[in-house]
C-alpha cells in the first residue's frame, strides 16, 4: 500500500510535492494538504501514546524516527506501514467503511495509530544479530530483483519481515482491539459469523499456509481473510494460553528466533501448524455451540432464489414490474458487475461491469424506477465516480468524476441524488439536484452541494430517503463507537439546518442498510444486536422496532416484496445468497457468544492493554515538537543500504558493491554500483556460442552503474553494463561501452486501471560493439561512433481482472514508440506501434488474448539503432524480468538465441493469439517457509513477417505453451518457476521446424 | 508566485471559510449518537460484547473550523482550479489560515452568505482587496451584516477591487460608516460605486464629516442619481464635502432634490461653488425651498460661475435675498443674470442698509 501512495506522491498531482512536516524525537509528521491540519496535533498525540505503550510491551526500541504521512488518497480510510528499508506509517484519513460491520466503528486516527505502529515494531524491533546486520550493510535491506542476493541480506536485518501476513495483521487487529478498550476485530460480530457460517456450511477453515495459497486469493473476501484469521488465530492463542504469550512471539529481542515459525515453538512449546489444528477444532466446537443456542427459537427459513453465491453485494434496488433486483456483485473469478437477478428463475444477469469495486459493499447503487435508470459508483477504492445505467438502452455515462460520495439514494419527489461524501477525513450529506442550470443537457452533473457536515469523530452512512421526500434515515456513528439510525428532515437540510429524530441507539451495534417501503410507513434493515446479523422492521410513526428473523449465519440488506415475503441476502461461506424470508414478526431471538468476552472474562490483564483518547493535557504536541517546516526531500537523503553484488558481464564473473539512497518517502532514490570483472572468472553456465562473449578486454573489466528518480525523472548511466542474470543466460543484457540516459514521464491520464503515459528520454551511447537493445545484432566497426538517441512512447493501459486472477483478464494495452538517433550528423529513425485485447471466457478466470505489433526503421544503413531482432521465449533459467517473456514483441519462442538462423528486421508485423487458462491452486502444497500456490498454462501461436533489403524477408509462424508455477519464500519472496515448449516454422523454407524449451526461475517479484 | 498572488489565495481562503461557515451556521450537527435512549428490542437477547467503561475524552481538534469553509460547493468548485490550488498550497495561505481574526471573521455566518456571492468572489482575487482583506478593520467590519448584504452587489464588487478603495476601508470612520443600513442602500447604486473608484472620494470618505453625512437618508437618496457621481469625482466637490457644513447642508431633502438637477450638479463642480458652499450662511440658504428651486435655473448656474456672484452670495443679506420669491423670480431673468454678474451690482448688494 504504502509502495503505491508514494508513487502517487511522486507522480502525481504536484501539490504533493510540497509537504508540510513536523518533527518531534521520535516522529516526522508529514502531510500535503492544509484540510487535514486539524488532525495533526491528534495524530502526533495518538502516534506518541501508542509508540510509549509499545516501546513498554514489546521492549521496544525504535531503530531510526519513523516518517508518519497524512493522506486523502481514497475513500475510505486504511493504513499502511513498513520499516524496511525506513519506518514509515501512512494513513488514510478517509472513515472506514462500516458494510457489514467488517469494521468496528470508532476513532479511527486512533485506533491506526495503534494499529499500525504494531506492524513497525514487529519489523523493527531488533535483536543483537539483526543490529550487526544493520552495521554491516548499513541498513535494512530491501530485496530488489535486480539483485537477488539482497533478499538474503533483508532476511538477515528484518528477519520478522518475512512472515505471513496473517501473522502481521492478526497481532495488530488484536493489539487494536483491546487498546479500543474492545473495539475492534477481535469482538467483531462480522468475524464471528464467518466462522459460524464455516461450520454451520461445513466448509473449510484454511489451514496457515492454506490461508495465504489459497485462502487470500479464491476466497470473496480476499485479503481480508488475512485479518480474519488472523486475529482469530491470536484470539484462540490469547485465550488458550494468555496474552503475554502473544507478545513473546512477536517480540524480537536477544535469544529470540528470527523466523516467526520458529519463534511460536520456542514460545508456545509446540508447532505452529500443530496450534493452528487445535485452534480450527476449538473454533468448529465454539460456533457449535452458538449455533446450537441459536435453535432455542425457531430459526427463520432462508429460502434461496438461486443457488449461486454472489460474493460480496451491494445494496439491492427492486423492479416490480420487471421482476428483478438490481445489485453489484464481486466474486472470484469474475470482473465485478452490475446485475439484475431474475427473481422468477434465479438467472443473474450481467449489465455492465463496475471499475474499481470495493470488496465487500462492491459498489453504491441507487435506482430512479420512473426513468429506469441506475445510478452507481465506480473507482470505490479510491476516488468515487457517478454513473447512470439506463436500463433501457443498455447505456452507461460517467456523470461525475472524483464526486467522492457513495452511499446513494434517489429522492422520487424531485429526482435530486443524496449521498455521503467524504473529503478530508469528514462525512457530509450532498444533494446532487436532476438539472444543472449552466448545463441542461446534462442532468446531475452539477457539483454536489453539501447540506450537512459532520464534525470529525461522526460518520454518517447507509441513507435513504422517504417515498415523500420528507425523510433522510442515515446510520451515525460516533467515536466512542455508538451507533443510531436517525431520521433527518429533508425540508432543514434544504436549507442548511439539521433537525434530527431519533428512531434508536444500537450502542455498537451497526444499523444496516434501513430503507424505506414503498408506502413509506416503515423501513426495513439489519443489525447486529444479538449477534446476528438479523432483519429488524422500524415502524416511522411510532419508531417501534420488531425483529423479523432469527438468522443461523446472519441476513442482510433486506427488501419487502410483498406482505408474504422479504428478499434478503443470506450469508454462506461462499458470499450472500439472495433468499426470501416470510415477512413476519418472530417472537423471540437469542443471542450468541464472543471469543472476545471469554477472552477478556479469562484473562483480566486484557484491560490493562486499553490506552485514552489522548488529549492535550496528557501529550503537549508544543513541547514534543523539535523542528517545523516543510518536507524537503533533498535534506532527508540518507544512505539506504550498501552491500556486495554478484555480476555477470558477457560470459565472466564479476563482483562489487552497491549504495542506496533515498528519503523516507522515496520522492528521491538513488543507486550506485561499481563492479570489477577479472579476466579469468569465466563462467562456467554460459552458453558459448556467441565469440563476442569469450573475451575480457582489460577496458572492459570495470562496471559502473548510476540510476536515480527525481519525481517524474529518472536517469541512468552505465560504464560497460553488467548484469546478475547474465551469469544463467541465454538472454545477455550485458553490454561492452557507456550509455546515459535521461527519461520524463507524464501520467496523461490515470483513472486506474486506466492510464496513458507519455514517456520522453534522451539518450548518448558511446563504445557499442552491439546493438544495446538486440542481443543478435552485431555491429561491429560503431565502437568509436557517439550515438544520441531521442525517444519518445505513449503507452496505455486499461486491464481489468476479478478476485483471484493471477493475471489480467480483460481489457486493452497499446503503445507507440518514435525514436530517432542520430551519429555523425546522421539521423536514423524508427517506429513501433502495439496493440493487445482480451476477453474473458465463460469459465472463470479463462481469457482469451490477441497482441498484435508493427515497426518500421526509416534506415537502410546497418547500425545498432536500425534493426529489429526477434528471438526465442526470452527467459533466462534465473530471471528476474516477467516470466511470460514470450509476449514481448520482440520474443519469438521456437526460435532460440542459439539456432542456426536468427530473424532481424527493418520492418515488421506480428501478431499473436494467447489462451490464458484457468489457475489451479495449491491449497497445500510445502511448508510455512516455502510452498507453492498456483501453477497456470498458457497456449500461443503467432505469426511474425519481416521485410528487410540489406538481410532477407520472413515469413515465421510458431505455437507454444508455458506452465507458470508461483513459489513463495519465507511468506513474502515469491518467485515463478516456468517451464515453456515452442515450436517455429520458417515458412520461406518449406515450413522448416526450429524448436524450443524453456525453464525459468524467476526470482522476486 | 508573487505575493499579491499569495494574497489572493488568502482571500479565496476567506472566501471559502466565509461560505462553510454560513453554510453550517444553521446546520451545526451536534447530535451524539450516545444521547439516543436505547431501550432494547422486544423479544430479542441483546448479545453482550466487552466495551470499556472508560469515558473516552473529547477529542481536541485544533482548526477543523476551516472545515466548514473547505467543503463548501464553492470552494470546492474552486479547488478544481489550478491556479486556486496554487494559492492554497502557498505559505501566505497558511499563515492567514493561523490568523485569528481571520478564523473568527471565517466564524461569521453573514460573511459566509457574502462568499457564495458571485461577484464577490470575483472580487477576491483582486490583490488589493487581497491586502485589505488581512486588516482588523475589515475583519470587524464583516461582522455587520449591512455590509456583508452591500457587499453582494455587483457594483460594489467593482468598486472594490480599486486599490483606493482599498486604502479607504483601511480608516476607522469608513469602516464605521460601511456599517449602517443606509451606506449599504447608497452603496447598491451603480453610480456610487463608480465614483467610489476616484482617489479624492477616497479621502473625502475618510473625512469624520462625511461619514456623518453618509449616514444620512437624504443623503443617500442624492447619492444614487449620476450626476452626483460625476460631481462626486470633482476635485473641488471633494474639497467641499469635507466641511461640517456643506456636511450639514447635504442632508437636507431639499439639497438632495437640488442635487438631481443637471444644471445644479454642472456648477457644483466649480472652484468658486466650493469656497461659496463653506459659508453658513449659505448653507442656510441652500434649505430653502425657493431657492433650491432657483439653483435648478440654468441661469443660475451661469450667475454662479461669477467670482463676483460668489462673493455676493456669501453674504447674509443675499441669503436673506434669495428666499424671497419675487426675488427668485427675477432671478431667471436672462438680463437680471448678466447684472448681477457685474461688479457693480455686486456692490450695491452689500449696501445692507439699502432696504
Amino acid at each position: 500500500m504504502i509502495k503505491r501512495l508514494l508513487l502517487l506522491l511522486a507522480f502525481g498531482n504536484s501539490a504533493f510535492a510540497q509537504l508540510k512536516m513536523i518533527e518531534t524525537k521520535d516522529m516526522r509528521l508529514a502531510y500535503y494538504d492544509f484540510g487535514h491540519q486539524y488532525v495533526f496535533e491528534h495524530t502526533g498525540r495518538c502516534f506518541h501514546s501508542a509508540l510509549k505503550f509499545h516501546k513498554k510491551l514489546f521492549d521496544y526500541s525504535p531503530s531510526e524516527k519513523m516518517t508518519l504521512l497524512i493522506q486523502d488518497f481514497g475513500d475510505y480510510g486504511n493504513g499502511g506501514a513498513t520499516a524496511v528499508p525506513k519506518n514509515a506509517i501512512s494513513m488514510g484519513l478517509s472513515p472506514f467503511s462500516y458494510t457489514f460491520e467488517t469494521s468496528p466503528a470508532g476513532e479511527r486516527i486512533f485506533s491506526m495509530m495503534n494499529h499500525e505502529l504494531v506492524h513497525v515494531v514487529a519489523l523493527d524491533n531488533s535483536s543483537r544479530a539483526d543490529r550487526f546486520y544493520h552495521k554491516l550493510f548499513f541498513g535494512k535491506v530491501v530485496p530488489t530483483k535486480e539483485n537477488p542476493l539482497t533478499a538474503f541480506y533483508s532476511f538477515l536485518t528484518s528477519p520478522r519481515r518475512y512472515s505471513p501476513r496473517w501473522y502481521h495483521e492478526g497481532i495488530a487487529s488484536y493489539l487494536e482491539t483491546w487498546m479500543g478498550g474492545g473495539v475492534g476485530l477481535a469482538m467483531g460480530s462480522y468475524d464471528e459469523m464467518v466462522f459460524r457460517a464455516r461450520v454451520f456450511n461445513n466448509a473449510h477453515i484454511y489451514s496457515a499456509q492454506g490461508l495465504e495459497s489459497e485462502g487470500t486469493t479464491t476466497d470473496f473476501q480476499g485479503k481480508s481473510n488475512s485479518y480474519l484469521y488472523g486475529t482469530r488465530f491470536m484470539g484462540y492463542l490469547s485465550y488458550q494460553h494468555g496474552p503475554q504469550k502473544l507478545i513473546d512471539w512477536v517480540k524480537r529481542k536477544d535469544g529470540s528466533k528470527r523466523s516467526y515459525s520458529s519463534q511460536f515453538k520456542q514460545v508456545f512449546g509446540s508447532s505452529l501448524n500443530q496450534n493452528w489444528s487445535e485452534w480450527i477444532a476449538f473454533e468448529r466446537g465454539w460456533q457449535k455451540k452458538n449455533l446450537d443456542s441459536l435453535k432455542k427459537f425457531p430459526l427463520t427459513e432462508a429460502k434461496p432464489i438461486t443457488d449461486k453465491k454472489l460474493g460480496s453485494v451491494s445494496y439491492p434496488h427492486y423492479d416490480q414490474k420487471r421482476n428483478k433486483m438490481y445489485v453489484a456483485i464481486n466474486y472470484p473469478g469474475k470482473i465485478p458487475y452490475l446485475a439484475a437477478i431474475h427473481l422468477a428463475d434465479g438467472k443473474i444477469e450481467r449489465l455492465t461491469d463496475i471499475k474499481g469495486a470495493a470488496l465487500f459493499y462492491v459498489s453504491s447503487v441507487t435506482y430512479d424506477k420512473e426513468s429506469d435508470v441506475l445510478f452507481y459508483t465506480t473507482d470505490n477504492d479510491a476516488w468515487r465516480d457517478l454513473n447512470s445505467y439506463d436500463l433501457k438502452t443498455g447505456k452507461t455515462k460517467r456523470l461525475q468524476k472524483d464526486f467522492r460520495t457513495g452511499d446513494l439514494a434517489f429522492n422520487k419527489k424531485d429526482k435530486s441524488i443524496w449521498g455521503i461524501k467524504h473529503l478530508s477525513g469528514l462525512s457530509s450529506i450532498v444533494r446532487i439536484p436532476f438539472e444543472n442550470p449552466d448545463d441542461l443537457t446534462a442532468p446531475y452533473s452539477s457539483t454536489a452541494s453539501n447540506k450537512s457536515l459532520l464534525p470529525y469523530g461522526k460518520d454518517i452512512f447507509d441513507i435513504d430517503i422517504s417515498p415523500d421526500g420528507k425523510i433522510l434515515s442515515a446510520a451515525v456513528s460516533d467515536y466512542k463507537g455508538n451507533q443510531s439510525l436517525l431520521f433527518f428532515d429533508i425540508d432543514s437540510l434544504m436549507q442548511n439546518k439539521i433537525k434530527i429524530d431519533t428512531v434508536f441507539n444500537f450502542e455498537i451495534s451497526s444499523p444496516q442498510s434501513f430503507r424505506f417501503t414503498d408506502d413509506g410507513k416503515s423501513l426495513y434493515g439489519s443489525s447486529y444486536w444479538s449477534g446476528v446479523s438479523n432483519i429488524y422492521k422500524v415502524d416511522v410513526l411510532s419508531k417501534d422496532i420488531t425483529p423479523m428473523s432469527n438468522a443461523t449465519t446472519g441476513l442482510f440488506r433486506p427488501i419487502r416484496i410483498d406482505d408474504e415475503k422479504l428478499f434478503a441476502f443470506n450469508f454462506t461461506s461462499d458470499g450472500f445468497q439472495p433468499v426470501y424470508v416470510n415477512n413476519n414478526k418472530v417472537e423471540n431471538v437469542t443471542s450468541i457468544q464472543f471469543l472476545g468476552n471469554i477472552t477478556i472474562a479469562r484473562h483480566p490483564e486484557l484491560k490493562d492493554w486499553e490506552l485514552p483518547i489522548p488529549t492535550p493535557q496528557e501529550i503537549d504536541m508544543k513541547s514534543l515538537i523539535t523542528n517545523e517546516g516543510k518536507y524537503s526531500p533533498w535534506k532527508q537523503i540518507r544512505i539506504n543500504s550498501a552491500y556486495p553484488v554478484v555480476t555477470g558481464y558477457k560470459n565472466f564473473v564479476g563482483v562489487g558493491y552497491t549504495i542506496n539512497l533515498g528519503d523516507p518517502l522515496n520522492f528521491r532514490e538513488f543507486e550506485i554500483s561499481a563492479a570489477y570483472t577479472p579476466t579469468n572468472w569465466l563462467n562456467g553456465l554460459a552458453n558459448k556460442s556467441d565469440s563476442t562473449n569469450l573475451t575480457l578486454n582489460s577496458d572492459e573489466q570495470f562496471h559502473l552503474s548510476v540510476s536515480g528518480k527525481i519525481g517524474r525523472y529518472s536517469f541512468s548511466a552505465t560504464h560497460n553494463q553488467a548484469n546478475f542474470y547474465d551469469l544463467f543466460g541465454p538472454t545477455k543484457t550485458s553490454r561492452k561501452g557507456t550509455n546515459a540516459r535521461i527519461e520524463y514521464t507524464k501520467s496523461l491520464l490515470w483513472d486506474a486501471p486506466k492510464k496513458l503515459d507519455l514517456i520522453v528520454g534522451v539518450g548518448g551511447f558511446y563504445g557499442l560493439q552491439k546493438s544495446p537493445f538486440f542481443q543478435q545484432i552485431d555491429t561491429k566497426g560503431f565502437s568509436d561512433s557517439l550515438f544520441v538517441n531521442f525517444d519518445g512512447t505513449l503507452a496505455f493501459s486499461n486491464l481489468r481482472n476479478s478476485l483471484g486472477a493471477v493475471d489480467s483478464e480483460k481489457g486493452l494495452k497499446g503503445s507507440f514508440r518514435s525514436m530517432t538517433a542520430t551519429s555523425n550528423g546522421k539521423f536514423y529513425s524508427n517506429i513501433l506501434a502495439s496493440f493487445d485485447f482480451g476477453f474473458q471466457l465463460p469459465v472463470k478466470h479463462f481469457s482469451v488474448w490477441f497482441r498484435t505489433a508493427a515497426g518500421n526503421s526509416f534506415s537502410e544503413a546497418l547500425n545498432p539503432f536500425t534493426r529489429f531482432g526477434f528471438a526465442a521465449f526470452g527467459n533466462n533459467s534465473i530471471d528476474y524480468q516477467a516470466a511470460r517473456r514470450y509476449r514481448n514483441i520482440f520474443s519469438f519462442p521456437g526460435l532460440s538465441f542459439i539456432a542456426d538462423r536468427s530473424i532481424i528486421a527493418r520492418t515488421f508485423e506480428k501478431a499473436m493469439v494467447e489462451f490464458v487458462l484457468p489457475p489451479i491452486r495449491f491449497r497445500e502444497m510445502g511448508g510455512l517457509n516455502l510452498y507453492s500456490n498456483w501453477m497456470q498454462a498458457t497456449v500461443f501461436s503467432s505469426g511474425l513477417l519481416t521485410h528487410d533489403a540489406s538481410t532477407m524477408n520472413n515469413r515465421f509462424v510458431n505455437v507454444g505453451s508455458q506452465l507458470d508455477i508461483k513459489i513463495i519464500i519465507f511468506s513474502l519472496l515469491e518467485s515463478t518457476f516456468s517451464v515453456g515448449y515452442a515450436n517455429a516454422f520458417d515458412l520461406n523454407e518449406n515450413n522448416k521446424q526450429y524448436s524450443e524449451w524453456m525453464f525459468s526461475l524467476k526470482l522476486l517479484r | 508566485m508573487q505575493k499579491s498572488t499569495k494574497v489572493f489565495l488568502g482571500l479565496v481562503v476567506i472566501l471559502v471559510v466565509a461560505i462553510t461557515g454560513y453554510y453550517f451556521a444553521g446546520g451545526t450537527f451536534s447530535f451524539s449518537a450516545e444521547d439516543a435512549e436505547s431501550s432494547g428490542i422486544g423479544g430479542v437477547n441483546k448479545a453482550e460484547k466487552y466495551r470499556s467503561d472508560k469515558v473516552a475524552a473529547e477529542l481536541d481538534l485544533k482548526g477543523s473550523e476551516v472545515q466548514q469553509l473547505l467543503q463548501n460547493d464553492q470552494f470546492q468548485k474552486m479547488m478544481k482550479d489550478e491556479k486556486f490550488r496554487e494559492l492554497m498550497k502557498s505559505p501566505a495561505f497558511t499563515e492567514l489560515a493561523k490568523n485569528a481574526q481571520f478564523m473568527e471573521l471565517a466564524k461569521n455566518p453573514a460573511f459566509t452568505d457574502l462568499a457564495k456571492n458571485a461577484q464577490f468572489l470575483d472580487l477576491a482575487k483582486s490583490p488589493s482587496f487581497t491586502e485589505l482583506a488581512k486588516s482588523p478593520a475589515f475583519t470587524e467590519l464583516a461582522k455587520n451584516p449591512q455590509f456583508m448584504e452591500l457587499a453582494k452587489s455587483p457594483a460594489f464588487t467593482e468598486l472594490a477591487k480599486s486599490s483606493s478603495f482599498s486604502e479607504l476601508m483601511k480608516s476607522p470612520q469608513f469602516m464605521d460608516l460601511a456599517k449602517s443600513p443606509a451606506f449599504a442602500e447608497l452603496a447598491k447604486n451603480p453610480a456610487m460605486m463608480d465614483l467610489a473608484k476616484s482617489n479624492k472620494f477616497t479621502e473625502l470618505a475618510k473625512n469624520p464629516a462625511y461619514t456623518e453625512l453618509a449616514k444620512s437618508a437624504g443623503f443617500q437618496e442624492l447619492a444614487k442619481s449620476p450626476a452626483f457621481t460625476a460631481l462626486a469625482k470633482n476635485a473641488q466637490f471633494l474639497e467641499l464635502a469635507k466641511n461640517p457644513a456643506f456636511t450639514e447642508l447635504a442632508k437636507s431633502p431639499a439639497f438632495t432634490e437640488l442635487a438631481k438637477n443637471a444644471q445644479f450638479m454642472d456648477l457644483a463642480k466649480s472652484p468658486a461653488f466650493a469656497e461659496l458652499a463653506k459659508s453658513p450662511q449659505f448653507t442656510e440658504l441652500m434649505k430653502s425651498s425657493q431657492f433650491m428651486e432657483l439653483a435648478k435655473s440654468p441661469q443660475f448656474s451661469e450667475l454662479m460661475k461669477s467670482s463676483q456672484f460668489m462673493e455676493l452670495a456669501k453674504s447674509s443679506q443675499f441669503s436673506e435675498l434669495a428666499k424671497n420669491p419675487s426675488f427668485n423670480e427675477l432671478m431667471k431673468n436672462q438680463t437680471f443674470t448678466e447684472l448681477m454678474k457685474s461688479s457693480k451690482f455686486s456692490d450695491l448688494e452689500k449696501m445692507a442698509s439699502f432696504e
